[in-house]
């Protein structure tokens, strides 16, 4: 007679539900059929108000092949059927049968793997009608019969539910949904993970670049996440720097590898646009170095720029909210050293510390390059100015 | 006598006569974003012009100017930014004194009409013709054109500001959705009204509100102490994993109104009181496999009060929030249910500054079972959850603890048990700065974290039927990177373990190490690589999957070449199941600059794309090969803010 074998079942306490996890239906067995039956895992919690994605192997073997199939599946609490999957789980089973050489009846044994959705308003519906334990209900067959397997389902609070991802949903870091860049901005991505339970997501992001975008998007690993959720029902995954290089259209996913889920995932596009980056590219200071005392003689070196027009050196006052201009000089293109101006120096106070940075500029007027800030100390004697009157109106 | 009053008189007004002066373009007492400044010279100072020191907002600019007729002249390099600018002549004085000779306060504007203004269109277009392909279904469209136009603008007056940002995409190898606007934001405000039609957000974040942009129309009237928002949004949820098997679940509708009000004018963070009213209907696209496909629907309010003192060291808020919700959208079928959610939290920050930064935040958190806000559908329900953290910087050291205790629940149904979660986590990095130039361990950073969570069930329920909880998920990873000159590599180490006590299910552990690396080579390509190895077990089966993936990436730039290749490689094997599964994924993107891309000239390129992928199923290799040209002009931006 068939033996019953259900996932779970070396662990002991398991095998007391076996009567009522398992259902079958067997035609009349003039050759074994399907057989051993197993179902990973043999029950699941799911949580009230959330939506489910269960990941079930369905397992067993056949004596007869060419395929195991199913062509729905049907939940329900034994009497009310509160959902109908249409979906068809199907697998070859090319080994089973007789085999002509020997006559022998040759047995396979075939997984499928099925990532059950029950979303959230018909876990409540069921419970509103009092049922916290459902029934999955699915029907094998192979060439010879068929045989009926029913996953368990609790309905409990969150934290008693299995390890769950509930909801995954994809955006770029400002909130949007897509974007439209320029060529080496940076862009990051964020993937909010709903869950329940507690468990270890592990995923990678992918993206398809201009090479295949238009056409079949081609995904390549950009970045690999293995991350344990517990606690909260809720993560933020960030992923890494988007490339940008390229002009043209970008997919980006998140495809979770673990727990295993559709193969169907969100997807976030951004196009690069082939116009000339608002971002300056950085540019090196050569002199003074980093927290130097300097005077009225010392000379502030850069790096050139091609096609810079003129060059703006300013000292800066770091603050809190962002440094604040003090004083600076402006120069013609052709140079890449300076010595501040008399003018500066009566707005430097001796021995006070300030930031310093060049900004090169083309014809056009665009920045082309701006360096970072470097710190310094003005070492110069205080300057006067002789004030001749204050502001006067213009002359029109 | 009246001679030397005539003499007295004469004096100044000769003097004023021979002062110089700031020349502005006929009738106007302002000048345009784009214009130079004249300053007409007296003869004297004309004469000793090499002594004359000209500053703009106290930048001095005098190598770029130059004496043209009686007037010194400059013409700054970028357009003027709009506002008040302060300019000042100077003079060195033969013993090396300074001697300002004459200042004055200067007015830009970008037109007559208009005090401040911004415009900046582009546009782009691009065809494309695919030259080869193998085992791609469906087969790609062989002739495809792309067109992007975008426009970014403001005008401003003291009373107003009006201001567009939106970009208009054309694709068309997309079967639907292939005209799309991608930014959209049109808005105009006064101090008093302000209305804003496209992309946006809620201004408020909370227990009702996702904190995420939507698509649709808000208007606000702004008082001294107050603010009244009303919206009507719209949230596109094509991003997020589909909630049955249609893979584009649409958009989320939410109705609204927000009320903002601090009694203290000056100091408004003082405390703040908000409340939100929302009304709305989840996606209108019907679930098929649902009988019903009609939308859910759903009401929510909360009440929420923010405040920050001791210059907002101390900053803690409250919110109490209620929700309706009827999953089917048919009030007639009176299932519709309602629940409640609190928060309360408090942070402390002191004053930075030295090398020492820290806070500590405590959050107590309950959200019933069957709370559902249409604006908020992910946040975690039934849950009560207290949690404290601390975090810390002290160069070279920073660091952050998190403690807290969870229980689900929070309703005691009897037929659910009840779950207290004790969690820990720890993070540490440690990043001295030790410049030590080309060695291979030069700057080195090493990360630290720990994570664990214990889940044990505190009650018997009577009527709950599964099986136990005891549960014990530990994680622990160790990162170490260096980053000698200009590159960075890096080598990570993680294991995480869930342990079932109730001997139910297996214990899993899974273990992975990665490795990491990006360099430059002669200025002209750049080189990433990340190799990954991982072992896991499938806590329902206990199966063990091995996996390992790399991905090299390498980017040659010239000044008119650049390519892109990548290479993509994932192996994942399941031994139980003999399974075994190698992809393997190539792409390649050539780019020819016939005109460079520059600011106000039109660039124009030639490309080839080329992918190849195998996604070790047996399916066979794919591949395609595209080529196609693309042109595109960004006019110099017209004025600026």
């Amino acid at each position: 007679m068939l033996q019953l074998r259900m996932g779970g079942c070396d662990m002991k306490p398991v095998c007391s539900y076996l009567p009522l996890l398992l259902v079958l239906l067997l035609p009349t067995p003039a050759l074994a059929l399907l057989s051993n039956p197993q179902i990973f895992p043999a029950q699941v919690n799911v949580a009230l108000n959330r939506t489910a994605r269960i990941q079930v192997t369905w397992r067993m073997t056949t004596d007869a092949g060419p395929t195991v199939e199913s062509p729905s599946g049907v939940l329900s609490d034994g009497s009310n059927v509160f959902l109908t999957v249409n979906r068809y789980l199907s697998t070859k089973a090319g080994r089973a049968g007789t085999d002509p050489a020997t006559g022998q009846i040759r047995s396979q044994t075939v997984s499928l793997r099925e990532t059950l959705i029950l979303p959230s308003r018909v876990l409540s519906r069921a419970y509103g009608q009092s049922a916290t334990r459902l029934y999955y209900n699915r029907q094998f067959s192979d060439a010879n019969g068929s045989l009926s397997l029913v996953l368990v389902l609790n309905i409990t609070g969150s934290s008693a539910a299995g390890f769950n991802i509930n909801g995954l949903v994809l955006r770029f870091e400002d909130g949007r949904n897509q974007q439209l860049v320029e060529q080496h901005d940076q862009l990051r991505a964020t993937a909010r993970v709903l869950f329940s339970g507690a468990g270890q997501l592990q995923g990678v992001w992918e993206v398809a670049g201009p090479s295949s975008s238009s056409g079949f998007p081609l995904f390549r690993p950009l970045g690999w996440e293995r991350q344990p959720l517990f606690g909260g029902q809720e993560a933020v995954l960030h992923s890494p720097p988007l490339p940008t290089t390229a002009i043209g259209l970008y997919r980006l996913r998140f495809r979770v590898t673990q727990p295993r889920l559709d193969p169907v995932f969100p997807e976030l596009r951004y196009r690069v646009m082939g116009l000339p980056s608002g971002e300056p590219t950085s540019m090196d200071l050569y002199q003074p170095p980093a927290g130097a005392t300097v005077d009225r003689a010392e000379v502030f070196r850069w790096q050139p720029v091609n096609n810079a027009e003129a060059y703006l050196l300013e000292i800066l006052r770091p603050g809190k909210s962002g440094s604040e201009t003090v004083t600076g000089k402006l120069v013609k293109g052709s140079r890449n050293s300076l010595k501040l101006p008399p003018p500066a120096w009566t707005r430097l106070r001796s021995g006070e510390g300030y930031n310093w940075r060049i900004t090169a500029i083309d014809a056009t007027g665009r920045i082309l390059a701006r360096s970072e800030e470097r710190s310094l100390s003005w070492g110069g004697s205080a300057a006067s100015v002789d004030v001749l009157p204050l502001y006067q109106e213009p002359h029109q | 006598m009246p001679a030397l009053i005539l003499l007295m008189l004469a004096l100044p007004l000769e003097a004023a006569k021979e002062a110089p002066e700031l020349l502005l373009p006929e009738e106007r007492n302002w000048l345009e974003m784009d214009g130079h400044l004249l300053i007409r010279l007296t003869p004297d100072l004309i004469a000793v012009s090499d002594t004359l020191y000209l500053e703009l907002d106290a930048i001095d600019v005098t190598e770029m100017t130059r004496i043209e007729g009686d007037a010194l002249r400059y013409d700054p390099p970028q357009a003027l930014d709009t506002g008040r600018h302060l300019v000042r002549l100077l003079r060195m004085r033969g013993g090396g004194d300074l001697e300002e000779i004459g200042n004055w306060s200067l007015e830009v504007r970008y037109s007559e009409d208009f005090q401040q203004g911004h415009f900046s269109p582009r546009a782009e277009i691009e065809w494309r013709s695919l030259v080869s392909e193998r085992h791609i279904e469906p087969a790609p469209e062989h002739r495809v054109i792309h067109f992007t136009a975008g426009i970014e603008g403001s005008l401003a007056n003291p009373g107003y500001r009006l201001k567009a940002r939106n970009s208009l995409v054309y694709d068309g190898s997309l079967d639907q959705d292939r005209l799309q606007l991608y930014d959209y934001r049109i808005q105009a405000e006064t101090s008093r009204i302000s209305v804003m039609l496209g992309d946006q957000g809620i201004e408020t974040s909370s227990l009702l509100v996702e904190d995420a942009q939507r698509r649709g129309l808000s208007g606000s009237l702004l008082g001294d102490m107050s603010r009244l928002s009303v919206f009507a949004l719209r949230n596109d949820n094509a991003t997020m994993l589909p909630i049955t098997l249609l893979p584009d679940r649409r958009a989320e509708m939410i109705t609204g109104m927000a009320v903002r009000f601090s009694p203290w004018r000056k100091n408004p963070d003082r405390l703040v009181l908000q409340t939100v009213l929302l009304d709305g209907q989840d996606s209108d696209e019907p679930d098929p496999q649902l009988a019903d496909g009609t939308p859910g629907k759903g009401e929510a309010w909360n009440l929420r009060l923010d405040s920050q003192l001791f210059d907002q060291r101390l900053a803690w808020h409250a919110e109490y929030a209620r929700s309706r919700y009827d999953a089917d959208g048919n009030a007639a079928d009176e299932d519709t249910v309602g629940d409640r959610a609190w928060q309360l939290g408090i942070r402390y920050r002191p004053e930075g500054g030295g090398d020492l930064d820290w806070s500590s935040a405590l959050q107590w958190q309950r959200v019933g079972s069957l709370f559902h806000s249409i604006a908020n559908s992910g946040l975690p329900t039934d849950r009560e959850l207290l949690r404290g953290s601390f975090d810390l910087v002290a160069d070279p050291v920073s660091g952050s603890l998190m403690l807290g205790v969870e229980q689900d629940n929070v309703d005691d149904r009897p037929e659910f048990p009840t779950v207290r979660s004790h969690l820990l986590k720890f993070d540490l990095s440690y990043s001295p700065q030790m410049d030590k130039g080309l060695s291979l361990f030069a700057n080195p950073e090493l990360q630290l974290s720990y994570a664990r969570i214990d889940n044990r069930q505190i009650d018997d329920p009577p009527l709950y039927q599964g099986e136990p909880i005891d549960t014990l998920n530990q994680d622990r990873s160790l990162t170490l990177g260096f980053s000698p000159d200009d590159w960075n590599w890096s080598i990570g180490y993680q294991v995480s373990e869930a342990d079932d006590r109730t001997g139910v299910y297996p214990s899993t552990r899974a273990v992975s190490i990665s490795l990491e690396a990006g360099m430059p080579i002669l200025d002209l390509l750049s080189a990433s690589m990340t190799l990954q190895k991982g072992r896991d077990g499938d806590p329902s089966s206990g199966e063990r999957e091995y996996t390992r993936a790399a991905q090299l990436g390498l980017t040659l730039s010239t000044e008119s070449i650049s390519a892109v290749l990548d290479f993509g490689y994932n192996r994942d094997r399941i031994p139980e199941q003999d399974h075994e599964l190698r992809e393997r994924t190539l792409a390649l993107t050539l780019d020819w600059s016939l005109f460079r891309a520059r600011t106000g000239a039109p660039a124009v390129d030639f490309f080839i794309n080329t992918g190849w992928s195998d996604p070790g199923d047996g399916a066979g290799t794919s591949r395609q090969i595209f080529m196609g040209f693309r042109a595109a002009y960004a006019p110099a931006s017209y004025g600026g803010m």
